[in-house]
């Protein structure tokens, strides 16, 4: 043990430059969160800061993990300690007690600021926990090199290893459907720092700190740990007081739906509308949210782009997709560490955001969150309609389709099947032409043609027989009371084939909502704004075809 | 008793092989030079005895254990001073003494202060601000202090200034004679060496080529010069033990590794007729003049072996 301590005061004069800078940093950090205790400081400039300061310590920190690793490493057998009487256990365990004092000190200060703010402090040992096992893990992977060069290429090289291994192991989460597993993220820096060791022993064994096999190994085995961490959902960014209380008690509001149930009302009276001029053709409407901003007061604090498509007329952006966008919100004065809260929705479990941060200067004024929309219209052809019933039969294009059976789906009690079988009179490519796509719907879900059923076999000519099935509650009642009847001659209902012709995409609007309403005020889930739909464009196309 | 055994010991580092089939014992209170030109296997061979390098074949025992499995304890007992060794540079010297003071059961503090006032070392100075010479000294101080049994040193001389030598191998005799060290010292000074060593090894290309009392090395290497009164007197053929034979003007010269007070003089006149043994001169060799001796002989050998 005191062997342990002699060398771990050795190790700190040896890196005093490096561990001096970090606490400075430190020191100036904490100085800085507390003093928002006395003086209500709402200047930009800093916190920015604050938050520059972060990123020079989090540097610092690793550069010195680096260097304590490197420095007088067992691999490295001409330094002067490579002969003297110190056990190796020693010598390792001085240098990650080193950076587990760094880190304990830190964690100490960030707690009794938590304190001293009157947050909760609960999160905080687990928010600084995962870097001192990533400060344990680069001290074990730096302590494998003899030389600077050597350690500069090799942690490049491992750089690049590193990040196939990780790209490699997300394809393969993927592949084996791991993503979005709701794992426990503390586990896997353990596990990686575990891995590095396993990779340090190895070296010591095989008495080469470079072989092939371990690198490849260990570093595999570091990407599928911190592949599994970065696959869990972020948990900690920071909430201004009183946010606990009012965000996520409920955890419907988890979820902001935009749902223009005007929009799909202007649809459906549209397709009608064309219907009863016996214009054959239908439309699906999709909205897509192109890009989302953070206004504060007229100015835009942050912006994102992506494409957050709908699955059919509402548009349904989950948090935790848009969360990422807020994060950029976290600020370092802001310390708040909220408890995990889990919610199940659609019989899985997902874990949420909990926390949200939000500047203290900007709740001063109105932070407005906004959405630039635009419509794309699906355009369909109607090019035929028979009665639902075995034997019915039409003319496409030169081929009969005739409805063989109709079943109900034993899996799906909501879902039924149609048997339907396709004659060819001549030949035709079997390969799949956007164009020639079909969509089979019954009546009762013609006006809502966003739900028409693309069936993967009803490419055109592509199949003699082809199965597609229908769902929607409504046809199921229907079907059912049918089923009940002796007589089922019930030719009320049809099925109707479909031409998919393309896509009119409409000019982008905007949608504002204020952040308050959006997160805090439980009535904004009902209350969706509304806009306009763009159908008149939709018209006009409809008019010139 | 032997502090040191080589057996079989071989090393390879790629396509080169540093060190061939080694067998050598270092004998206990005693101090052997092991002597070697540049690339000969010199530090490799100090490094696999201290465990630094891991032999591939053979086995070498140190103070009585496996080189490969030495620990603190042993260490305790091991000086080892090389010049390629990294010093802690960031240290002043008394951080070093002070760092390593608590590491040694056997730390003598009044040796330290001997040895810091005879080096002339400033105690409160960097080892980085230190010349090369003085970084030595304070390794050599750091790892004397503790009165180890096994003092292995790789090149101690370099960068010291004659007075310190002159100082370094009086007190290193002191020492051996009192305290009962074995030394095993590398050098290219070999004339310190000679004052030195109880015994010599000598490694070319890996492979040990002698190894045995300095005394009895001095003895029997001398350098023999015949003047010739025709060419006719050239002889066809001469004994192994005559090194770098040559004709130089109107004298044979060579190198007599084989010399014998008593027997000599017949072996000159049986090779080159018509000589008496006043004709012959012959002259005793230092260690320095050996050793070129030697060198110059493998270097030849090697060129016939690869002619």
């Amino acid at each position: 043990m005191s062997a342990i301590f002699h060398l771990l005061k050795k190790d700190i004069r040896q890196h005093k430059l490096l561990v001096g800078l970090f606490l400075a940093v430190w020191l100036f950090l904490l100085i800085g969160h507390n003093l928002r205790i006395f003086f209500p400081i709402t200047n930009g400039i800093y916190y920015d800061l604050l938050r520059y300061a972060e990123t020079v310590a989090l540097w610092l920190f690793l550069g010195l993990c680096v260097n304590l690793g490197y420095r007088n490493n067992p691999f490295n057998k001409d330094h002067f300690f490579a002969t003297r009487p110190i056990r190796l256990p020693a010598q390792i365990t001085a240098k990650l007690l080193l950076v587990f004092l760094l880190i304990f000190t830190v964690t100490i200060g960030a707690w009794l600021t938590t304190l001293n703010q009157g947050l909760p402090s609960a999160g905080v040992i687990r928010h600084y926990t995962p870097f001192f096992f990533c400060g344990w893990t680069v001290v074990m992977l730096s302590s494998l090199w003899r030389t600077p060069g050597s350690l500069g290429f090799g942690l490049l090289g491992l750089f690049f290893i590193f990040v196939t291994a990780l790209i490699a192991v997300g394809v393969t989460y993927q592949y084996l459907g791991l993503i979005q597993k709701s794992l426990n993220g503390l586990i896997f820096m353990p596990l990686t720092f575990l891995f590095s060791s396993l990779l340090f022993a190895l070296s010591l064994r095989i008495g080469r700190p470079t072989h092939p096999l371990c690198i490849g190994l260990c570093f595999l085995l570091c990407a599928a740990s911190i592949a599994g961490s970065c696959n869990t959902p972020a948990r900690l960014t920071y909430a201004p007081e009183g946010t606990r209380e009012k965000v996520f008690t409920d955890s419907d509001q988890s979820h902001f739906w935009i749902s223009p149930s005007s929009q799909s009302q202007r649809t459906v009276s549209l397709n009608a509308a064309l219907a009863k001029r016996g214009i054959a053709q239908g439309y699906g409407m999709k909205t897509i949210a192109k890009r989302i901003s953070l206004t504060h007061e007229g100015d835009e604090l942050l912006k994102t782009e992506n494409q957050w498509s709908s699955d059919g007329s509402s548009l349904h952006l989950n948090l935790e997709d848009i969360m990422p966008f807020f994060d950029q919100l976290v600020r370092p004065e802001q310390i708040k560490f909220l408890p995990k809260h889990e919610y199940s929705s659609r019989r899985k479990h997902y874990q949420s955001i909990e926390e949200i941060k939000i500047p203290d200067g900007v709740l001063e004024g109105n932070l407005d969150f906004s959405v630039q929309l635009s419509h794309q219209v699906h355009r369909y052809e109607r090019l035929v309609s028979l009665p639902l019933k075995v034997g019915a039969s039409a003319d496409i294009e030169n081929k009969k389709l005739t409805i063989l059976k109709i079943e109900e789906d034993s899996h799906h009690p909501d879902r039924s099947i149609i048997w339907v079988k396709w004659q060819r009179t001549a030949i035709e490519s079997s390969h799949p032409r956007h164009g020639n796509t079909l969509y089979f719907a019954t009546s009762e879900t013609q006006p809502e043609i966003d739900k028409l059923y693309p069936s993967k076999s009803s490419q055109a000519g592509s199949l003699d027989f082809n199965r597609f099935e229908v769902v929607g509650l409504s046809l199921r009642n229907n079907w059912r009371s049918r089923e009940t009847e002796a007589n089922p001659r019930d030719h009320r209902l049809e099925i109707f084939g479909w031409r998919y012709l393309g896509i009119i995409e409409s000019p982008a609007e905007t949608l504002t909502t204020s952040v308050d309403s959006l997160f805090f005020d439980k009535t904004s889930y009902s209350a969706t704004p509304t806009y306009p739909v763009h159908h008149t464009m939709t018209e006009k196309r409809t008019e010139n075809d | 008793m032997s502090a040191i055994t080589f057996k079989d010991v071989s090393k390879r580092f790629k396509r080169t092989d540093a060190v061939r089939n080694l067998n050598m014992e270092v004998p206990e209170g005693r101090i052997t030079a092991f002597l070697g030109s540049n690339g000969a296997g010199k530090t490799t061979t100090i490094k696999l005895l201290l465990g630094l390098h891991t032999q591939d074949t053979g086995h070498i025992n140190v103070l009585g254990a496996d080189s490969r499995k030495l620990g603190p304890d042993l260490f305790r007992q091991i000086a080892y001073v090389s010049e390629n060794q990294k010093l802690p540079l960031w240290m002043t010297v008394q951080q070093l003494l002070d760092f390593c003071r608590p590491l040694y059961n056997t730390w003598d503090r009044d040796l330290e202060a001997t040895l810091l006032d005879r080096f002339e070392l400033d105690p409160q100075q960097k080892l980085k601000h230190l010349s090369r010479g003085q970084q030595m000294k304070a390794s050599l101080l750091s790892n004397l202090a503790y009165r180890p049994k096994l003092v292995v040193l790789d090149e101690p001389f370099s960068g010291l200034d004659p007075l310190v030598r002159e100082e370094f191998i009086k007190g290193l005799l002191e020492f051996t004679e009192q305290e009962g060290w074995t030394v095993f010292i590398s050098s290219h000074d070999i004339d310190e060496v000679e004052r030195l060593a109880d015994r010599v090894a000598m490694i070319d290309s890996g492979q040990l080529k002698l190894n045995e009392s300095t005394d009895a090395l001095l003895n029997r290497f001398r350098e023999v010069q015949v003047p010739l009164r025709s060419e006719s007197q050239t002889p066809d053929s001469y004994p192994a033990s005559w090194l770098n034979f040559e004709k130089a003007g109107r004298f044979l010269r060579f190198t007599d590794s084989a010399w014998h007070r008593e027997a000599h003089m017949e072996n000159y006149t049986s090779v080159v007729s018509g000589i008496t043994p006043e004709d012959i001169s012959i002259r005793s060799l230092t260690l320095r003049e050996i050793f070129i001796q030697l060198a110059q002989h493998y270097k030849l050998g090697l060129a016939a072996q690869k002619l």
